[in-house]
């Protein structure tokens, strides 16, 4: 009997993969096989897949036929015709009726199972319908549609409808040279990366998705379509797959492990191999077995040896590639903006960040940069040309890093309009580039050693500011740390580095180890009085620092000081108010913090046109105060002003929007509206979802979440009394 | 569909009413009254294919329009058979047509030229092709292995194989969703094909 029991088990275990796997075509069927872990589950699973497609004839019933379904309707869609087929389904020109427009729409085979599925599905569509890149085809629309075949409802998207070829196809019929290859390719990279920032990996990127059109313009189809797809996929002997494309699959994806930005960096190497040699870089082929095996060990040839004369790939190129396909995701690019930036570099003749910086390397890179290179070959720069340029060549790459770290942060602090302080920017901070640009700047900037030491401590201080102003803490403090260790600096430097690396300490809550360092920097900079605004800032935070150790006396005593040293200034905009109002909050004195507090919102309102990120922030803050002394339709009142005027100058994706949009709904939960408190905080969670990402927007996500489930949790509880 | 409506000859057994009894029996709860139909029914079917066949047109008869047909005479005759009766009876009617079939391919095997037996086959429009008896009989020893290891599975190919049902109308017969019976059949096709294998 436990025999049957076991073939009954055997077979309850497998059903599941088994649907999944009958509906991908033969390619994404090896690689779903080769997804599952448990090798019997996987034996099972191969044996019936090898007859699935060998059912008797008799046995043939009551699978669709395919009818002719012009003219039949999805959703709001009428079919014109078919217009592909692949393995996620069919794909239609279709029309919307009442306005006419032309639509690519892809009805997916097999259904949805569970109605938390296609909740799901219609969740994720969302955050694709906010990409809005010229390189992506726009998603348009997505829904499900009953489907009587499978007894179910199959998904459908819609997709902006785009006449091009795959960009291999392209580059092949106009006889692209390596350039121009390199040119589309890199464009098809930015597409990614912005979806990248928007959190939306493809997954699924080959050259069928990546189409050029007439005018020369990459357009990327399908973004995020296969996640989408797989909305159902919730346990974990499914993670693998999503993978559609054998030949395009990352090592992780063939191995069912997790999939990232690094899958897609795999995938665009593939297509990148393929751009420069008409190859792709393996041979994915065979049975199952082999097919992993070859994805996972197998490393391709350069690709300069797959071409007649790999003269213009030796190198760069091939280190391009090899990094982008390192099997361990860890190994690859960091990002597919570094992929793009590399494969610029190399177009540009700078040196490419793929290839190990040796100083042949460094000094070839320098000749050709300057055309030299033309009719000397690689050789004779090894031999001849290297102890001539060697010394050039190195200055001129220690003036080009200082350079560039200069112009770095000239860059990303005018994105800033001034202020070192994203919080405080009206733009919508693009973070993870401004940090990409700063990392880069850090690192050309530590190499080099020819800057003098306070000038050069004074740009990692910079540097450190930019991070801290991103909310990047850690890097900030590394960039500190640098600059600190730097020998011979200047007292005046010295007391700079001390001011942040105390400033970091504080945000990091190390408050003791703050207090110290700032105290160093308040009493050179006291001595000195050349400084007076970095003296109000050192007291200013120092003032933080004892509150957070108690020391209310001492920490009032510095805001206050801090305030009458800024005072001074004409172009004061009230911020050490906003300490003094803070810690004597913090220290019971609630009535005098507001009063602080709304001193400063003048100032601020003085000073800055309405809706302006910092008058926002403080009457958000004022009206946190007000909450704290259960003064709440005042409070609401504040907040909702701070929020309309918020709204108004700087969208509802701005950071101080969505923040004010949280007291509010705080507010509305402590007034006992909690219907009115969740709607508030839903909207705050979907503003927040669709910001550009990085730490602010991260926090700013978990903050809701947290406020959601308490506002939640309090319903539960009062319903349950 | 090639059935012709049964004409005179043919006679509503002398037992419908008990027919129609046991399964109200069935609709009430009562177990093994549908055990107990079964012989019923199946000599109800047989009865009507033979009558069927006596017009002489040599048409070959459906399992699906033989058992609709049969239906539609219990029904007639005792007009009383309650909704949950009918999908009673279909179920049961699957059951039956199935010994139907198998005995007639096991007839055959044993004494070459089958006599007295209707020549059953399978609708055209819904099955790439009539199986062979060898095919009939190995599907039933499969049957009832699947039977053993999922039996809503093999539920659902017997009646959708043997008396032709829809997705929606077994969903009905069998008391399940139709996209579970569209999943079963699926699984169950493939897990029959490996097991009819050569």
């Amino acid at each position: 009997m436990s025999g049957r029991a076991s073939d009954a088990e055997r077979w309850e275990a497998v059903q599941d993969l088994l649907l999944d796997a009958l509906d991908l075509d033969e390619d994404a069927r090896v690689a779903y096989v080769a997804a599952v872990r448990d090798p019997d589950l996987r034996a099972e699973l191969m044996e019936l897949l090898d007859v699935a497609d060998a059912v008797p004839a008799f046995l043939d019933a009551g699978e669709p036929r395919d009818a002719d379904v012009a003219g039949r309707q999805v959703g709001p869609y009428r079919i014109v015709r078919e217009i592909g087929r692949g393995g996620q389904g069919r794909v239609f020109l279709a029309e919307r009726d009442d306005v006419g427009t032309r639509v690519a729409l892809k009805v997916v085979r097999g259904g949805l199972a569970a109605p938390e599925a296609v909740e799901r599905f219609l969740t994720e569509r969302r955050v694709l319908g906010r990409l809005d890149h010229p390189g992506i085809a726009r998603f348009l629309d997505a829904g499900t549609v009953e489907a009587d075949a499978v007894g179910g409802r199959a998904p459908y998207v819609v997709m902006e409808v785009v006449e091009g070829a795959p960009i291999t196809t392209f580059a092949c019929d106009r006889g692209l040279s390596v350039s121009e290859r390199l040119r589309l390719f890199a464009q098809a990279c930015d597409a990614v990366a912005y979806a990248h920032g928007r959190l939306v990996v493809h997954r699924d990127l080959k050259p069928s998705n990546v189409l050029v059109t007439e005018g020369g313009e990459v357009k990327l189809l399908d973004f995020g379509v296969a996640k989408l797809l797989d909305a159902d996929a919730h346990d974990l002997t499914r993670t693998g797959a999503q993978i559609l494309t054998p030949a395009y699959a990352a090592p992780e994806q063939v191995t069912g492990g997790a999939i990232t930005v690094a899958t897609d960096v795999y995938a665009l190497g593939v297509l990148l191999y393929e751009l420069l040699t008409d190859a792709r870089p393996l041979d994915v082929e065979g049975d199952l077995a082999s097919i992993v095996r070859t994805v996972c060990e197998t490393e391709p040839r350069p690709p300069s040896s797959r071409v007649d004369d790999g003269r213009d790939l030796r190198g760069d190129l091939d280190a391009i590639t090899s990094k982008a396909l390192a099997k361990r995701p860890a190994q690859r690019y960091s990002s597919v903006e570094a992929l793009a930036d590399d494969v610029r570099r190399h177009l540009e003749g700078l040196p490419v960040l793929a290839r190990p910086p040796t100083l042949r390397y460094q000094a070839s890179r320098f000749l050709r940069r300057h055309a030299l290179g033309a009719g000397v070959g690689a050789l004779a720069v090894a031999f001849a040309a290297t102890f001539v340029w060697r010394e050039v060549a190195l200055r001129s790459e220690a003036e080009a890093a200082r350079d560039e770290a200069q112009a770095t942060t000239d860059f990303v602090t005018g994105m800033f309009d001034g202020h070192t302080d994203a919080f405080a920017s009206e733009e919508s901070v693009d973070t993870l580039r401004a940090v990409g640009l700063l990392d880069r700047a850090a690192r050309q900037l530590a190499a080099d050693s020819l800057t003098p030491p306070s000038t050069k401590a004074g740009l990692h201080v910079r540097l450190g500011r930019l991070f801290e102003g991103l909310g990047y803490r850690t890097r900030a403090r590394d960039q500190f740390n640098v600059a600190g260790a730097i020998p011979g600096l200047s007292e005046a430097a010295r007391a700079d580095v001390n001011l942040h690396t105390g400033m970091n300490a504080q945000s990091q809550g190390e408050c003791e180890y703050a207090i110290e360092t700032l105290t160093g920097a308040i009493e050179t900079l006291t001595a000195s009085g050349a400084n007076e605004v970095g003296l109000s800032d050192a007291l200013a935070t120092r003032s933080i620092s004892h509150a957070c150790i108690g020391d209310y006396d001492r920490s009032i005593a510095d805001a206050q000081a801090a305030h009458a040293l800024s005072q001074r200034s004409p172009d004061y905009d009230g911020v050490d108010l906003h300490t003094l109002a803070d810690v004597l909050f913090q220290a019971g004195r609630a009535d005098e913090a507001i009063d602080a507090i709304t001193e400063s919102i003048a100032v601020a309102d003085r000073r800055y046109p309405v809706g302006h990120p910092i008058p926002v922030a403080r009457r958000t803050y004022h009206g946190s105060l007000l909450l704290g002394v259960d003064r709440f339709a005042e409070a609401e009142a504040v907040i909702r002003e701070a929020h309309r005027q918020s709204l108004a100058r700087t969208g509802p994706m701005g950071y101080r929007t969505i923040e004010a949009a949280r007291f509010l709904s705080l507010a509305l939960q402590r007034m006992g509206q909690s219907d009115a408190a969740n709607r508030v905080a839903q909207e705050a969670a979907r503003n927040a979802a669709a910001m550009p990402d990085g730490p602010l927007a991260g926090r700013l996500r978990t903050q809701l979440q947290e406020h959601i489930r308490s506002i939640h949790s309090s319903r539960e509880g009062s319903e349950a009394e | 569909m090639d059935v012709q409506p049964p004409d005179a000859t043919y006679r509503p057994a002398g037992d419908s009413g008990l027919v129609t009894q046991l399964l109200r029996e069935a609709a009430d709860g009562r177990a093994g009254a549908l055990d107990e139909a079964l012989p019923l029914v199946y000599d109800e079917l047989r009865r009507l294919a033979a009558a069927v066949r006596q017009q002489g047109t040599g048409a070959t008869l459906d399992t699906s329009a033989l058992v609709h047909e049969a239906y539609l005479r219990l029904a007639q005759t005792d007009g009383a058979v309650p909704w949950a009766g009918r999908q009673h009876f279909l179920r049961v009617a699957a059951r039956a047509m199935r010994q139907v079939l198998v005995r007639n391919a096991e007839h055959r095997g044993a004494a070459k030229r089958g006599g007295g037996v209707a020549d059953v086959t399978l609708a055209d429009d819904l099955h790439g092709r009539p199986p062979t008896d060898d095919e009939v009989l190995d599907l039933d020893q499969a049957l009832q292995r699947l039977d053993a290891i999922n039996t809503r599975q093999a539920a659902v190919v017997e009646v959708r194989f043997f008396a032709g049902l829809t997705v929606e109308e077994t969903a009905d017969v069998l008391g399940v969703s139709a996209p579970t019976v569209a999943r079963d059949w699926r699984l169950a096709r493939v897990w029959l094909a490996r097991e009819l294998a050569p």
